[in-house]
């Protein structure tokens, strides 16, 4: 990963978090995959749909390339301008990585049309797809070399409480600060958990059916979408443990402390809950159990962290061993209820040993 | 007011203190010792940050490890370099930690008057300085009602002002202080009941003129 896709591409999708989590749950949550399709098959085969959405497009890589840009003129981010020393061929495959990571669910959104134009024999439309890709993608390119050979009047001024201020009064509550932090400081890691979850979520649970599968079927896509927020419980062990250590000397009980953990946990395991709803053919009281079980497996590997604080390699292991194990009690028709509840006393024990030894 | 019995606390197999006994009464107390001591983790042991080994008592009737919630009301840490989450604001987080230790009324905004942070009182964490951020840091140890007072260096990054507003506030409170620093403090300025070295792991009394 070259520095300028570090401090360019990184920053941005950290900076839009929220944005991206908007768009990720009405792409999963609103848009079901048939819905998808056919839109897909709108654009290809109708080019005032297609034109629409490539200004859709035009403007969402106006609002990455204008970030990149108002950064580029901030006094810390002129070593960029370095990058003028190089070669004009290194240079260029510099500023198309960048812009390529930039437009990156557009390029993801624009294959899977491609492919679908492809499947319709829309060969004009597809070609036409192509050449508004490829633009997008050497426009934004052409724009930010040529941002950095331009020498500025002056510096942009940085406004950190711009930046930062939320428009109402934050309240004095652990569990959405963690969130909030979540969102600022770790929104890459949350968005490409969220990601790989609704991807997940989306892609299978539409298959189920109650009559050809019984619970055991998302109770095991419920197993691998709780191991899939293994990233977010480090950063959210990374939060509690360092960010903020000092917190561990304030006057809050046990079962303060664990409630407001698994409250934590809850809301973050909450859109898969929504996609869940929508997608599949499930009871409430099993869609309760499903999450009753996700819940108790995140709050158990979190625990497991804080009393222990292993590295993930040496974790990997014992990780693989419980996957195994509870793939097993889900295949030997162990109520979930009971393996939830189980899991959920376990990480309750192993929550009173914290704080853990340095 | 607090004791300490059969203290090790030790980072992998680095032993950083080994306090067989250790029992100070109310006042205030200056811990002193070399960079690297171990200073900063006795005080985060105290406050119930750090785990350890061994047993601590406040007032004979708070065990650290028996009565977690309950001790840990009764002490308040202001750490050598405080963190707090950068985009969290001095207002936020007196307020939570007021709520937190249940503050009297005005207790808080008395704090904010009297330390000087009332002007940057909503201004992110991230845009404070290490002043600003130190002077909240030592607020929200005064905020409740503790009954002991850790002060980590206190007095590195405050300006002269909230150093006088600081030594006024120790003087006037009823709690029990440690207090650390490598600058000296003049009689004047805090009535000091006792001073520690903190050497070879474990803790030796000095004598005040020693000192």
């Amino acid at each position: 990963m070259n520095i300028l896709f570090k401090s360019l591409v990184l920053s941005f999708y950290r900076q839009r978090t929220g944005f991206f989590f908007v768009v990720l749950l009405l792409a999963f949550g609103i848009m079901s995959s048939r819905e998808h399709l056919a839109l897909a098959a709108l654009i290809m085969g109708n080019f005032l749909a297609l034109g629409i959405t490539g200004l859709l497009w035009a403007a969402y890589m106006g609002m990455a390339g204008g970030y990149c840009i108002t950064l580029l003129h901030q006094k810390n981010y002129q070593f960029v301008r370095e990058t003028y020393l190089l070669p004009a061929h290194v240079r260029w495959r510099l500023w198309l990585e960048v812009s390529a990571g930039l437009s990156a669910p557009v390029l993801t959104y624009g294959a899977f049309i491609l492919v679908t134009g492809l499947q319709q024999r829309a060969f004009v439309a597809c070609t036409l797809l192509t050449a508004i890709l490829l633009l997008l993608l050497t426009g934004t390119a052409f724009l930010l070399e040529r941002r950095t050979r331009i020498p500025l009047d002056s510096f942009g001024a940085v406004s950190r409480k711009a930046v930062l201020a939320l428009p109402f009064r934050r309240k004095a509550s652990w569990p959405l600060w963690t969130l909030e932090w979540l969102f600022r400081e770790r929104g890459i890691s949350l968005l490409l958990t969220k990601t790989m979850t609704f991807v997940l979520l989306a892609g299978v649970l539409p298959y189920y059916t109650p009559d050809t599968y019984d619970l055991r079927f998302p109770a095991f896509l419920f197993l691998v979408l709780s191991l899939l927020h293994i990233g977010l419980c480090r950063e959210l062990f990374y939060w509690e443990h360092t960010v903020w250590s000092w917190q561990r000397s304030l006057p809050h009980s046990l079962l303060q402390r664990y409630s407001r953990l698994l409250l934590v946990l809850a809301l973050l395991l909450l859109p898969e809950i929504f996609l869940t709803l929508r997608y599949g053919n499930l009871s409430a009281t099993e869609i309760l159990q499903l999450s009753l079980f996700s819940l108790s497996l995140v709050a158990c590997y979190y625990t497991t962290l804080l009393v222990a604080n292993p590295p993930l390699e040496a974790i990997s292991g014992r990780l693989f061993a419980a996957f195994v194990a509870i793939t097993f009690i889900i295949l030997y028709h162990t109520p979930l209820s009971l393996a939830a509840v189980s899991l959920l006393v376990t990480s309750g024990l192993l929550f009173r040993k914290y704080p853990l030894p340095e | 007011m607090l004791r300490v019995t059969h203290l090790r606390k030790s980072f992998g197999k680095h032993l950083v203190l080994d306090i067989p006994e250790w029992e100070v009464p109310s006042g205030i107390y200056w811990i002193q010792g070399e960079n690297g001591a171990g200073k900063s983790t006795l005080f985060r042991i105290l406050a119930g940050i750090y785990s350890f080994e061994g047993e601590v008592w406040l007032q004979e009737r708070y065990s650290l490890r028996g009565h977690p919630q309950d001790y840990r009301a009764r002490i308040a840490l202001a750490e050598a370099e405080p963190q707090f989450p950068g985009f969290l604001t001095p207002h936020d987080l007196l307020q939570f930690v007021s709520d937190t230790r249940k503050a009297p009324s005005g207790q808080c905004e008395a704090l904010i008057e009297h330390i000087g942070i009332g002007n940057y009182l909503h201004q992110p964490f991230a845009a404070c300085s290490s002043g600003m951020v130190k002077k909240v840091s030592l607020a929200l140890a005064f905020l409740g009602r503790p009954e002991l007072i850790i002060l980590d260096e206190p007095l590195i990054t405050i300006d002269t002002e909230a150093r006088t507003a600081l030594f006024h506030l120790i003087r006037e409170s009823n709690a029990g202080f440690l207090l650390s620093s490598h600058q000296p403090f003049a009689p004047e300025e805090i009535p000091l009941s006792g001073a520690y070295r903190l050497q070879a792991h474990a803790l030796v009394p000095l004598t005040l003129s020693a000192k």
